[in-house]
């Protein structure tokens, strides 16, 4: 009996069903559904499946089928995909778009702006643009409590631009030009943030400055081929601590820095050892622009970025260039090692998980694509729900797209927001934070309900308390 | 054939192959674990087909026991009502039982049942033509090795024995105790001989010296040294030994009232009674309801393996408590003394000896012993892993065995090939199995890169898995029935609800088989590959007075 189950078992497996009108066993595909929320009615064509939403339907000859979702209170869902033999089509995770969106009042008063802190659970909130008009939201507690509870000399000092780093909780405020080209760092906390003044260490104003969110004693700042070193705890500066650079990042107490002849180096904090990490100068110059500047990120350790003052953005795995000019943003999915990177018009998703099979040529290669390409002003865009969704801000109308297998992404807009402000998505409460359009009032909408994200978002609040 | 039973004094070329043969099951065992685990990750695809074959040869074979243990209870329940008694009057009337099996006139489905199943162990003899001894010279010797054991563990089976429906005048007791046993059991065994010698033809003590040379402390060496003193005792009172049946008994077996009565006919009528050991069905029942849950399960788990091997009596392997004749133990030179697993060795050794022509015949009736439990939960569940490692320590027969086959001309080949092949794919299996079901089968979905989430085998996986667990999940429920009714009653109130509670004790079966199964079986074999013999560790029984 076994030897006679066991072979039309794994031929089951493998998608092979009788096919009595052939009279032969043919090789059927697969569909796989989930939706967010759960339950909607299936429909193949016209047909409607038995079960409903999360299901399999095996057996399907190959083919292409016009796949329709519906829930009540839910657009339908509409999608087309071509089925092969022997394989899967997940759609997993889709979610379906009520019929309204509903937004609710996070907190009291009207606002002018949002600056999300990266990494941590806090976001900053503008009444103004002095100090004192500025207010911190936690995310988890949502609550909302003023920055500065005390320290009365910075309660009017001007907000021209916000440094920050990701899943840091340290920020740096320029005030510009009208507040007398100051700068001061604070410690975000929301029992109490310190603030201490150290514009006497920036003689002049920096291209961008930059920290390693583990190492927050250590500030650098670029300048126009060199780098200022600050030990923030001692208050001591080291000025032209590297010089002859075009380039500049720092990561896990080390500095790495593209010198004029486009070496790569690595040299760590305060030893002062530089490491070559990379020299090739024909190479090197065909990457890198010595007229250009360039900022150095790790995605990962093995991942680079350097993005350009222009908009160019450059990685260290070929084929190197990602995007030619005109780089906007860029998101960094961890787990799967998905960079979500937009301009004003495109989007584009750059894979660094496949590995190139002919290996004899290269070791690794990233691979692009550009999910959407008809933005009139995309400023953000936000990884949403396991990887399977974005939320984009494009021309201050949010949207919600969806990433399939199959086509292009299902794009439906969300609301409107208040002109060029920022928003933040959150893959935690799975709350999108904005400003409406209309008062300024800081609302939430829930994008991807919450009991959904208890067991997925777990890890991710672990790493973040971690961090 | 003429072939040592042991891994000692053998000449280099045969402890070669010993030692190959040795590190065969452990390998295999880790093999399989590790390069299933290793393929989930490298060849997901291929490990889940793996996986699904697997899963549905385990769950057909499930099936397969299942309907076995079902028919051997059904036996057993059915043969608790037979009159052995009366059925050795009818053999010792000869010729008359075989007309008098067609002649009755049956009610009742279990009557006529236990007519064919007469009948029919009737027409073997004749078709034998062989002569069925005479029950009046029938003896039967009881072996019982002791070395921790006090007489409150000991007692019960002694009174079990008198109390059975067999005379007890016909009945010698050697209670072997090993030298090395502490005075206060030395006294107690002598306590028991006073107390019980008049009841028993005869009830002798044997101290087993220590250090004998050639020998290990093992219970096989204390048993073959009783065995030795009896066969003297019985030469001087001119008991032949081929009418003499041995039981080997755990000092705290207590036989069933019909135990020896049954033994009776079946030695009485079966062709050939000097080349076949007797094996009742081993339970745990003498401590039962003060055993912990899960040592309640694995030990029921033991019996219904017992149960379900009965139904296959060509290769069913001695185990546990076990008769056999006295005169093939000492043909076969008594039981191994260098060697843990003395009681399934003792059948190979004579299955070996008597060139394949020897087999153990299930008798359905029962032999009760202790659940291993300790003064603490803990130490329960020691004691239990160490038991359970120590059955599966019945490993070390393999490489012998295999050694005796690969040597032997006279066994046929087809019987080496299917006993060896059985003997090597139980203790895989036993070690393997848990694994495969409880880890390893989820692995190639956890590993799944996107070239196998992109297959239907990906998906049409899950859903066999679940359909062969939702079916599998059948056979724990006739587990469940079958251990409640072979389950004794408790006199307390709480009869009921113990008994209720103890069907979903059941469902702790995964972990439990997991840990107090394969566990032990694995860490045996490990240690076996790895030359580290294991030393014999008594396992502690306790009765609550």
């Amino acid at each position: 009996m076994y030897i006679i189950l066991c072979p039309l078992l794994i031929l089951y497996s493998f998608g092979y069903i009788l096919n009595p009108a052939k009279e032969n066993f043919t090789q059927t595909a697969l569909l796989y559904f989930s939706t967010i929320p759960e339950g909607a009615n299936v429909y193949l064509g016209k047909s409607r499946y038995i079960k409903k939403t999360p299901t399999t339907i095996p057996g399907l000859l190959p083919g292409n089928y016009n796949i329709s979702l519906a829930l009540k209170g839910y657009k339908t869902w509409g999608h087309s995909v071509d089925l092969e033999p022997g394989k899967a089509v997940a759609l997993e995770n889709i979610l379906l778009i009520p019929n309204s969106w509903k937004s609710e009042d996070i907190g009291p008063g009207v606002y002018t702006g949002i600056t999300p802190l990266e990494g941590t659970n806090l976001l900053l909130l503008a009444k103004g643009k002095r100090l004192e008009n500025y207010f911190l939201y936690n995310l988890e507690k949502e609550r909302i409590s003023p920055l500065l509870q005390d320290q009365p000399q910075f309660r009017d000092f001007p907000v021209e631009r916000i440094y920050k780093k990701k899943a840091s909780r340290m920020i740096i405020i320029y005030s510009g030009w009208l507040g007398g080209r100051r700068y001061l760092v604070l410690d975000v906390g929301e029992k109490k943030t310190k603030a201490r003044e150290i514009t006497e260490f920036f003689p002049t104003r920096p291209l961008y400055i930059d920290w390693d969110a583990t190492n927050e004693k250590t500030i650098f700042s670029f300048y126009e081929n060199y780098i200022n070193r600050l030990n923030l705890e001692e208050e001591v500066l080291y000025p032209k601590y590297e010089e002859g650079i075009i380039g500049f990042g720092a990561y896990k107490e080390n500095i790495y820095y593209i010198d004029n002849k486009s070496d790569i180096f690595q040299s760590s904090y305060g030893a002062q050892k530089n490491k070559k990490l990379f020299s090739d100068t024909e190479f090197g110059e065909r990457l890198f622009n010595v007229n250009n500047r360039y900022r150095i990120e790790f995605l990962k350790d093995n991942i680079i970025l350097f993005i350009s003052g222009k908009g160019e953005l450059l990685t260290n795995q070929p084929p190197y260039q990602i995007v030619e000019k005109s780089l906007v943003g860029m998101r960094f999915q961890e787990d799967k090692n998905l960079l979500l990177y937009w301009t004003r018009h495109k989007i584009g998703i750059a894979d660094f998980f496949t590995e190139n099979k002919d290996k004899a040529l290269l070791d690794y290669a990233v691979r692009t694509h550009v999910i959407y390409d008809k933005g009139e002003d995309i400023k953000q865009c936000f990884w949403a729900d396991d990887k399977t969704h974005i939320v984009i801000e494009d021309n201050n109308r949010i949207y919600i797209a969806e990433l399939e297998p199959q086509g292009s992404p299902h794009i439906d807009q969300i609301t409107e927001i208040m002109k060029n402000t920022e928003i933040f998505y959150s893959g935690v409460t799975g709350y999108l934070y904005y400003l409406d359009n209309e008062k300024g009032l800081f609302k939430g909408i829930e994008v991807i309900p919450r009991k959904r994200f208890v067991v997925n978002s777990a890890k991710t609040d672990d790493k973040e308390k971690e961090k | 054939m003429d072939f040592i039973y042991s891994r000692h004094n053998i000449t280099s070329g045969e402890k070669k192959l010993e030692r190959i043969l040795e590190i065969l099951p452990g390998a295999l065992s880790w093999s399989i674990i590790i390069g299933m685990c290793a393929l989930s990750f490298i060849k997901p695809i291929l490990a889940a087909v793996i996986m699904i074959a697997f899963l549905l040869y385990w769950v057909l074979k499930l099936i397969y026991m299942n309907i076995f243990l079902v028919f051997s209870y059904m036996r057993l329940a059915i043969e608790r009502d037979v009159d052995w008694m009366e059925r050795i009057e009818d053999i010792d009337k000869l010729d008359s039982p075989i007309k008098a099996c067609r002649k009755k006139v049956l009610r009742g489905v279990k009557s006529r049942i236990l007519n064919i199943i007469y009948c029919r162990q009737l027409n073997n003899l004749k078709k034998s033509g062989r002569f069925p001894v005479k029950s009046e010279h029938i003896y039967h010797l009881i072996i019982i090795p002791v070395i921790k054991e006090t007489k409150d563990v000991v007692e019960p089976g002694i009174i079990g024995i008198k109390k059975g429906g067999y005379p007890s005048s016909r009945i010698i007791i050697i209670i072997a105790v090993e030298d090395r046993a502490s005075g206060e059991v030395k006294v107690d065994m002598e306590k028991l001989r006073e107390r019980y010698k008049k009841d028993f033809l005869d009830i002798m003590i044997a101290i087993h010296p220590n250090n004998i040379a050639g020998e290990a402390a093992v219970k096989g060496a204390n048993a073959a040294f009783a065995a030795k003193k009896a066969s003297r005792y019985l030469k001087e009172h001119n008991i032949p030994h081929e009418n003499v049946i041995v039981s080997c008994f755990d000092a705290d077996t207590v036989p069933n009232s019909d135990y020896f009565s049954c033994l009776t006919y079946h030695y009485m009528i079966t062709p050939g009674r000097a080349s076949v050991s007797f094996q009742p069905i081993p339970v745990y029942h003498n401590n039962i309801w003060d055993a912990p849950a899960f040592a309640r399960i694995i030990d029921i788990g033991a019996s219904f393996f017992q149960l379900i091997e009965a139904t296959n009596p060509r290769k069913l392997v001695t185990f546990s408590s076990h008769s056999m004749s006295f005169k093939a133990l000492v043909d076969i030179g008594y039981w191994p003394c260098d060697m843990i697993s003395d009681d399934s060795a003792v059948f190979w050794k004579a299955f070996i000896h008597y060139d394949g022509n020897y087999q153990t015949v299930p008798m359905y009736t029962t032999v009760s012993m202790d659940i291993a439990v300790g003064k603490t939960i803990r130490k329960t569940f020691e004691h239990i892993y160490k038991q359970k490692r120590r059955w599966a320590w019945g490993v070390e027969n393999f490489p012998i065995v295999m050694r005796a086959f690969l040597k032997s001309k006279s066994i046929p080949l087809y019987s080496r090939i299917s006993h060896g092949f059985k003997l090597l794919d139980a203790f895989v299996s036993w070690a393997t199995w848990s694994f495969l079901l409880t880890f390893i089968c989820w692995l190639p979905a956890v590993f799944a890169g996107r070239e196998f989430a992109t297959s239907t085998v990906y998906y049409i996986a899950p859903r066999i898995r679940g359909a062969i667990f939702s079916l599998a999940s059948c056979g724990i429920i006739i587990c469940m029935i079958i251990s409640l009714l072979l389950l004794p009653k408790i006199k307390t109130k709480l009869n009921f609800i113990k008994r209720i509670m103890h069907v979903f004790e059941w469902l702790l079966i995964p972990v439990i088989v997991l840990v107090l199964s394969a566990l032990p079986a694995l860490d045996a074999q490990t240690r076996l590959m790895s030359g580290r013999y294991m030393e014999f560790w008594v396992t502690e029984k306790h009765r609550r007075k």
